[in-house]
């Protein structure tokens, strides 16, 4: 434990202000992901369906041995993309506070590093019919938008969606407690 | 002790710690055999074990006490002693304290309790039977189990002017100290070194002294001097010639223990209840010819502090007991006259201490009953026979005063103790001519495992009674026993022994429910002692090795992928490359080669993933065999009967969650005694069997794990929940009035809530129930309570088993396996399409004359199936009553699957309890049946109204259903 926080520290000292985004894409939008929350990118998975479960939960994959759910980050998102025909795609499996969640993007690019001081927060128009609360931040690199997700809100939120009747500030308020 | 090998600590804590546990199982089923020579070997072994690994690394107290042990156990082995339920007591004290210095030396690398009371107390048992020394352990381990709980305590309130060093030295000292003085003053009265021991007392009170002085505890120091005083003027009345009572002692050394923080917290109640029965402990294992002082010699405290209500609440115990041993014998002794006199002293020396007391009211009540004593012995002396039933209505007057007062317990241990005596001699007598019949009458006997129990149960059912009647049916029963004892009197060697072929010749005779279930027991036990032989593994590193046949399993997969390749390139060559049949044989026989070879290894990996996830998973044993002791232990001191029924052992469970059920269950367990199991007394007035059932079951029910503990006792009584809520404000009465009878039972899970109306030393204090849910809910179990007032509990966990392995029928529809447990299906039929029917919408087949509606899984799940074929399967299925059948495009067989849980919304209503991972890593769905025939149900009932009925279903949360389970249930 102390070993970890040690390195941590190094690393903050170090690349003073410097995150480390995996960059990926889906439909037409650029996104970035902290490169700690990723644990894997896998092609081409074997993904079960599994019936009767919520519209963008695309199945559950096996990973070595563990069931990881896995949920289609365009449905998710309610991504509108012109050209829907793919070939492809890949598989981010993330650690998101010990939950392992795959997602299904369409291609993934490569690792970025940018300044912290260059993130800001998001604009308050709704990106491609994103909504703003999944979004944590957006930086812009050579000309074109990144936008960092919230994952923990991604997540978090559709299993609000699921949980439905219950108030959002009371789950807010249980998840910090929790946290 | 710093010489102990700290690196060979941690293997040591894990060994002994296995060896403690199967010395615990053996120890408890020595308590039932004490004889059993194959035990005591059994329990021998451990012993030696740990003794060898202590010394080895330098684990002073350990192994000198183990090695006491042994001592102990050898002479207990060759025969050159007998073990009786005292010396076993002390065996498993000797194991708690072995478990107590385990616990230290993983905490702190250190021994800190002391042994040497322990020590002592095997010593005695070594040097003198267990006769004598009865009295010391139980007392002796009172202060020591006091001083060793509570050292921290003291530690912390002196922590500011002393050193902690210097303190826990002082702190030995005065353990040390003590435990002479205790040795010393037991039953000084009766000793005949009375001077000896009066000086090791002195000595005793020199050291105190001076250590306290050396400390600055001057009140102690002065105390002390006071001792010492009267100890000088005691001694020299002794070797005057003086017979003096001496029990004086017993004052000054209960007033020196108040000096100690964790002996004045005697003065709270539960405390005093704790040393109460710790009293009557002792009392239970005293002779009955014990003499006893008179206490109107002594002088000390004027107030009525609750320790000396202890003392003299421990010495009433005591001599009602021996007044009671007198009056069960009175109707057939020779020398009655001569009884009634014993009774008479016995009364005056309880007289004299009620007056110490101040309790006027009930020293006359003695003088009444010596008076009437009196007056039948001058009769009898006369030569005319009494009849002696008074005695009994004085006792129950006697149990007025003193509610508490346990009247049947002791004499009836004695007798019990008495009667098998007498039945070991008789089984050992070879010569009398009785012999026939008393070996037929100890066979009979014999032939309950639990003989104490019954002798005890019949015993006590006898005495209760007051009738004449009832007493000479008893006597006569004595008579049967002690008859064969008259001829002769034979050392006794090894009762249990020739004993034992009688009970196995009887062995085709009825065999109770209880001896049933005890060979159970034992053969359990047998299994367990092999799989004792095992390896101790890091559970990461079984964790890290699942995960790599995992990838193995992938990996297998990927080669499954390449033949398919393969077989794409050979087609590929073959129409495009137009190869002669010679060229393509080649490729061919290596497709076919890889192929077998590819099968090869997944058949391996296949097993290997397998055998490392059963690696995880543990009999519920694990947990289960430890709780015939802790009811053992609960029942102790109290005047309940619990007779502990365990089933299912077996369900295996995954460790963890093995583990973190331990706590809980005890809570539960726990409860059961302390609350829901009436005493004795009660049950009878109840009409119920005097010894209570505890019946601990698990079962696995479809995805659960189902842990019942049920007990017959006076169960939950709602209206007294209701009035403790009102009365702690919890709820209204408006509130309550509108709540289910369960939602009532389930206020006993709020925290903080207890109907207990005092605290005992176990349990009432309103944390437990709610703590249990907590951790339950933790394992995403849930807890329920079924109860009837006055007829019993049952606490219902439901565990899922995550991991748990179950049997499932895996069937294929469209392109997805799925695996239905084995438990909910009833048969699987084919059928042919035409012999479904329609019927309001839903499909209906006939089975033997009834109509049972049929479901398509691929409509179900909306998957693709295969074209419609002629034949069809039927998986047919029940849960909750309901009977459907499922119609799948084939049945793969039957297969032992590891159910591995799904992520909450994705499991949400889906129908699925999990999924499991098949052979060549692809997942395979679990069915939950009974959420499925609800499923079914709903498009049964509401055909037209499907989608909304479904968009319903789904939009219904989680998390409050979850709550709904354990509050409404």
């Amino acid at each position: 434990m102390a070993e970890k926080f040690n390195i941590d520290e190094t690393d903050d000292s170090e690349d003073e202000g410097l995150m480390q985004l995996v960059g990926f894409g889906v439909a037409n939008e650029r996104f970035g992901v902290d490169i700690l929350m990723v644990q894997e990118i896998l092609r081409s998975a074997v993904v079960t369906a599994v019936p009767n479960s919520p519209e963008f939960v695309e199945g559950v994959l096996n990973l070595r041995g563990n069931i990881v759910p896995v949920i289609d980050l365009r449905k998710r998102l309610n991504l509108y993309d012109a050209n829907k025909s793919q070939k492809k795609s890949w598989v981010l499996i993330l650690n998101i506070d010990n939950r392992v969640v795959g997602f299904i993007v369409d291609h993934v690019t490569e690792v970025l590093k940018i300044e912290e001081k260059r993130v800001e927060a998001a604009p308050d128009i709704i990106v491609s019919g994103l909504e703003s609360q999944y979004i944590q931040g957006v930086c812009e690199i050579d000309g074109s938008l990144i936008i960092i997700l919230d994952f923990d809100l991604v997540l978090f939120n559709e299993e609000q969606k699921v949980l439905g009747e219950m108030d959002v500030d009371e789950l807010l308020l249980s998840e910090s407690e929790i946290v | 002790m710093s010489e102990i090998e700290l690196s060979q600590l941690p293997d040591f804590i894990v060994e002994a710690t296995e060896h403690l546990e199967e010395m615990e199982t053996l120890l408890l089923q020595l308590a039932d055999n004490p004889n059993d020579l194959e035990i005591l070997n059994e329990i021998f072994r451990p012993i030696h074990t740990i003794k060898g690994s202590a010394q080895f690394i330098g684990i002073a107290r350990v192994s000198r006490l183990t090695h006491r042990l042994e001592d102990l156990l050898d002479k207990l082995r060759d025969g050159s002693m007998q073990s009786t339920p005292v010396i076993v007591e002390t065996l498993i004290e000797g194991r708690d304290r072995i478990v107590q210095l385990v616990k230290e030396l993983e905490q702190n690398q250190e021994e800190v309790s002391s042994v040497d009371d322990l020590i002592d107390k095997l010593t005695m048992h070594l040097e003198g039977g267990d006769l004598p020394v009865a009295e010391t352990p139980s007392v002796e381990a009172e202060t020591s189990s006091l001083l060793s709980s509570d050292d921290q305590s003291v530690a912390g309130e002196f922590h500011e002017e002393n050193d902690e060093e210097l303190f826990s030295i002082y702190l030995n000292q005065v353990r040390e100290q003590s435990s002479v003085i205790q040795a010393a003053i037991d039953d000084i009265d009766n000793a005949a070194d009375k001077e000896r021991r009066l000086l090791n007392c002195l000595d005793a009170v020199n050291k105190l002294r001076s250590s306290a002085n050396y400390m600055g505890y001057d009140e102690i120091a002065e105390f002390c001097n006071g001792w010492h005083d009267s100890i000088v003027e005691a001694n020299k009345a002794v070797l005057k010639g003086k017979d003096i009572a001496l029990s004086f002692m017993d004052f000054y050394f209960a007033e020196f223990k108040q000096f100690f923080p964790q002996f004045t917290q005697t003065a709270n109640k539960i405390e005093v209840q704790q040393s109460v029965a710790e009293s009557k402990e002792t009392v239970e294992r005293n002779a009955p010819e014990m003499q006893q002082q008179n206490v109107s010699g002594s002088v000390i405290q004027e107030e009525n502090d609750e320790e000396l209500l202890a003392i003299f609440l421990n010495q009433l115990q005591e001599k009602v007991s021996d007044l009671k041993a007198i009056t069960a014998d009175l109707d057939d002794a020779v020398d009655k006259e001569g009884q009634l006199r014993n009774c008479i002293s016995i009364l005056n020396k309880l007289t004299a201490s009620a007056n110490y007391m101040g309790y006027e009211e009930i020293a006359e009540f003695y003088v009444g009953w010596a008076e009437t004593l009196g007056e039948a012995a001058k009769t009898i002396s006369r030569g005319k026979d009494v009849s002696l039933s008074f005695m009994d209505f004085y006792f129950a007057e006697l149990k007025q005063y003193f509610p508490g007062l346990d009247l049947q317990k002791e004499p009836v241990h004695e007798t019990v103790k008495r009667s098998i005596e007498n039945e070991a001699v008789q089984v050992e007598s070879p010569v009398d001519d009785d012999l026939e019949s008393a070996l037929s009458a100890s066979a009979e006997i014999q032939q309950d495992d639990d003989l104490f129990g019954r002798l005890n149960n019949a015993l006590k059912e006898s005495i209760h009674q007051v009738s004449k009647t009832e007493y000479e049916t008893l006597n006569s029963v004595f008579d049967e026993m002690v008859s064969p004892k008259k001829g002769e009197k034979q050392v006794s060697e090894k009762p249990a022994k020739p004993a034992k072929p009688e009970r196995r010749a009887s062995g085709d005779r009825r065999m109770d429910e209880r001896r049933l279930f005890e060979e159970r027991r034992r053969m359990r036990e047998g299994n367990e002692r092999k799989t004792r032989r095992s390896l101790r593994v890091d559970s990461e590193k079984i964790d890290t090795l699942m995960n790599q046949v995992g990838e193995l399993v992938v990996d297998r997969s990927y080669f499954v992928q390449l033949l398919n390749e393969l077989g794409d390139l050979q087609q590929y060559l073959k129409e495009n490359l137009n190869l002669e049949q010679k060229e393509l044989k080649m490729i061919r026989t290596f497709n076919y080669r890889l192929a077998e070879a590819i099968s090869g290894l997944g058949r391996t990996s296949n097993e290997l993933q397998e055998g490392v996830m059963k690696m995880r998973m543990l009999p519920i044993s694990q947990i289960f065999n430890r709780y015939p002791r802790l009811v053992h232990d609960l029942t102790h001191n109290t005047d309940k009967k619990v007779n502990l029924v365990v089933n299912g052992e077996e369900t295996e469970l995954d460790k963890m969650i093995v583990e973190e059920l331990s706590d809980p269950l005890i809570h539960i367990i726990r409860n059961a005694v302390d609350h829901g199991i009436e005493s004795i007394e009660d049950r009878k007035l109840a009409g119920k069997q005097p010894e209570a059932t505890l019946a601990l079951e698990a079962y696995q029910e479809s995805n659960n794990i189902v842990i019942e503990v049920t007990d017959d006792g006076r169960g939950i009584d709602r209206q007294k929940i209701k009035n403790k809520a009102i009365e702690k404000g919890l709820f209204t009465s408006d509130e309550l009035e509108r709540m289910s009878p369960s939602e009532i039972t389930n206020i006993i899970l709020t925290a903080g809530f207890s109907t207990a109306e005092k605290v005992t030393n176990t349990s009432g204090r309103g944390v437990g129930m709610d703590v249990v849910r907590k951790n339950i809910e933790k394992l995403n179990g849930s807890l329920e309570i079924e109860s009837k007032h006055g007829a019993g509990t049952r606490m219902r966990v439901k565990i899922p088993l995550t991991l748990a392995i179950i049997h499932a029928l895996m069937i294929r529809t469209g392109a997805d396996i799925f695996a239905i447990p084995l438990a909910n299906v009833d048969e699987t039929v084919r059928i042919n399409v035409g012999d479904i029917s329609m019927i309001e919408g839903v499909e209906v087949i006939y089975l033997r004359g009834q109509s049972l509606p049929v479901f398509r899984l691929s409509t179900l799940f909306g998957i693709r199936s295969d074209k419609d074929t002629e034949r069809l399967y039927v998986v047919i299925v029940s849960s909750g009553g309901q009977r459907v059948g499922f119609v799948v495009d084939e049945m793969m067989g039957q297969d032992e699957v590891v159910i591995k849980p799904l992520v909450d919304y994705v499991q949400e209503k889906s129908g699925f309890s999990g999924a499991t991972i098949i052979g060549d890593g692809r997942i395979s769905l679990i069915l939950d049946v009974y959420e499925m025939v609800r499923i079914t149900a709903e498009r049964q009932s509401k055909k037209h109204h499907e989608q909304a009925a479904r968009l319903k279903a789904k939009i219904k949360p989680k998390s409050k259903s979850d709550e709904h389970t354990i509050n409404n249930n």
